[in-house]
């Protein structure tokens, strides 16, 4: 037993899948550990579905190789993908099929498929399985999909940006699917190009850029380098703080016009909200930056220019 | 087997579709040749050789009916080895449907994410297209002997076995020649590739009848496996 928790549960090393004109993924060197819930975070481009597909023995790496449960991802292909439930980026399109005969059919195929399982996570997800798979929406697509990942309680769980179509509820819902996925003993990979979307169910986050993984972090870690665009009106008459706030930890590139302020917050809100803890604040909104906006904060690069127009 | 019948529903209205074809098209010519080549010996004599003359002139494209005054004779002509064009045609789209089609809306790679692999899945999807095609032969065997009966007449049902066996290993032949090609080309050239190969060895069976150089090539065609010496 011990000697099977010391084998990772994914492991890479120089992992490498060149498609030429600098795309592609390179180098790559990840360890995750069993029951672990990794994140693998970067934009859109930046090689996550590579990686995934590299795992899943789908492609074939340039260089380097991949191991998941010590088995290797080409030479063990079919018995990797036996121990991993597996979500792709884009759902397969099953046409005419009715979803229950799409888990039928891929369910036979697997084996071991437990027919209460699939109808509790089905009407957890309150996806009707009797419907052809063309009526789906994209968002009922995206939990059969879901469904088909985790129907055998695979021991890894590999998800390609598991919550894309999903509306927060669902989303919500998912993030309990995983941690309750997780306490059962199962590993779980996911991509996502939002960074709090890992953050509410990651133990650590590789981030991944321009095919290269640029960092791996703890989730504690990931919060402090986090960034917000925040936007605080306070009430007519009221003083604006800004001296207050211009002063307080993480806050950054203020602005004020009238009542309405703008900044930018790095890790955790604490100091802000001591700033303006003493003002009548009517409106506080608070927004994720994107990926692309967090990497330039985050790695200090220049800004994109501006196409010409 | 579970894989053999995600085949078959992948490919049910080929099924559906191709079985009535081979049903109606035999029946059609089975019944019609009780209607136009009359009922005494003299007159069906007449008739195979009118048949015989215009059958002369497609040999490039079908081999010469061997018993053209007789129904099974002129439904092998008419009905079968038409059929068996069409079966190919059906198997190619099958095959580069499975290797493209498939594979580009997803399907395989959700099929082999279960831990199934690749050949085992490629030899589940064979399987389940012979088992279509012979669905769709033994309909047109169905619909000859449908069309005998309606001419009050018998068939030996050996003969017909064998006619509709040909159909079928045919059309398994060009299934498995298709998914070759495919899996080999690239998703854009797959059909093509494949279809120009069948063609090619359609043409090879079928000139080699007027040009005796081909002769020597001939066996390479599926047709000519299935029937040496008067091959479709």
């Amino acid at each position: 037993m011990l000697r099977e928790m010391a084998v990772a549960a994914i492991s890479t090393s120089q992992l490498t899948k060149d498609y030429g004109a600098g795309r592609g993924l390179f180098d790559l060197g990840l360890h995750v550990s069993q029951q672990e819930v990794f994140g693998y975070l970067g934009p859109n481009g930046s090689g996550k579905t590579t990686t995934i597909r590299l795992l899943m023995g789908m492609i074939r790496p340039t260089n380097g190789s991949a191991h998941v449960f010590g088995l290797d991802c080409v030479r063990d292909a079919v018995e990797v993908k036996r121990k991993v439930g597996y979500l792709p980026g884009d759902i397969p399109q099953f046409g005419s099929l009715r979803g229950d005969e799409v888990v039928a059919y891929l369910g036979g195929m697997r084996g071991g498929v437990d027919r209460r399982h699939v109808r509790a996570i089905a009407e957890r997800f309150d996806l009707d399985l009797n419907r052809r798979f063309r009526e789906y929406s994209s968002g009922n697509k995206q939990k059969l999909g879901i469904l088909l990942a985790f129907m055998h309680r695979p021991e890894l769980l590999i998800l390609d940006e598991p919550t894309s179509g999903l509306d927060p509820l669902n989303q919500q819902e998912f993030y309990e699917l995983l941690r309750e996925t997780r306490a059962g003993g199962a590993t779980i990979f996911l991509s996502s190009h939002v960074l709090s979307e890992v953050e509410h169910v990651c133990d650590r986050v590789g981030i991944l850029r321009r095919g290269r993984l640029v960092k791996v972090a703890e989730l504690g870690e990931l919060t402090r380098i986090r960034v917000h665009h925040v936007e605080v009106e306070f009430a007519p008459g009221e003083e604006v703080p800004a001296e207050r706030l211009r002063s307080a930890e993480g806050v950054e590139d203020l602005t004020v016009e009238g009542q309405r302020l703008r900044c930018t917050v790095h890790g955790n809100f604490d100091a802000l909200l001591q700033a303006i803890s003493g003002s009548r604040v009517i409106d506080l909104v608070s927004t994720e930056p994107s990926l692309e906006e967090f990497f330039l904060s985050f790695f200090g690069e220049p800004k994109p220019k501006a196409l010409p127009s | 087997m579970i894989g053999v019948i995600f085949g078959l529903r992948l490919g049910r209205w080929g099924v559906v579709g191709f079985s009535l074809a081979g049903l109606l098209l035999v029946f059609a010519q089975t019944a019609g040749f009780y209607q136009v080549a009359g009922t005494t010996p003299g007159a069906r004599a007449a008739f195979g050789s009118a048949m015989a003359t215009l059958a002369a002139q497609l040999v490039a494209l079908f081999p010469p009916p061997l018993r053209p005054d007789t129904a099974g004779g002129y439904a092998e002509f008419r009905g079968f080895h038409p059929l068996a064009v069409l079966f190919a045609v059906w198997a190619l789209a099958s095959a580069t449907g499975f290797a493209r089609g498939d594979e580009e809306r997803g399907v395989v790679e959700a099929a082999l994410a279960t831990g199934t692999s690749r050949i085992a899945l490629i030899a589940s999807r064979t399987v389940g297209f012979a088992l279509a095609v012979t669905v769709a032969s033994a309909a047109a065997a169905a619909g000859f002997l449908i069309g005998v009966a309606s001419g009050h007449e018998t068939a030996a049902v050996q003969g017909v076995v064998e006619e509709a066996a040909l159909l079928a290993v045919i059309g398994v032949a060009c299934y498995t020649l298709s998914l070759f090609v495919a899996q080999m080309a690239g998703p854009r050239l797959a059909t093509a590739a494949a279809g120009a190969l069948l063609l090619a060895l359609f043409l090879d069976n079928s000139l080699s009848r007027a040009m005796s150089s081909l002769t020597a090539w001939r066996w390479l065609s599926p047709a000519s496996w299935a029937s040496p010496g008067r091959s479709c």
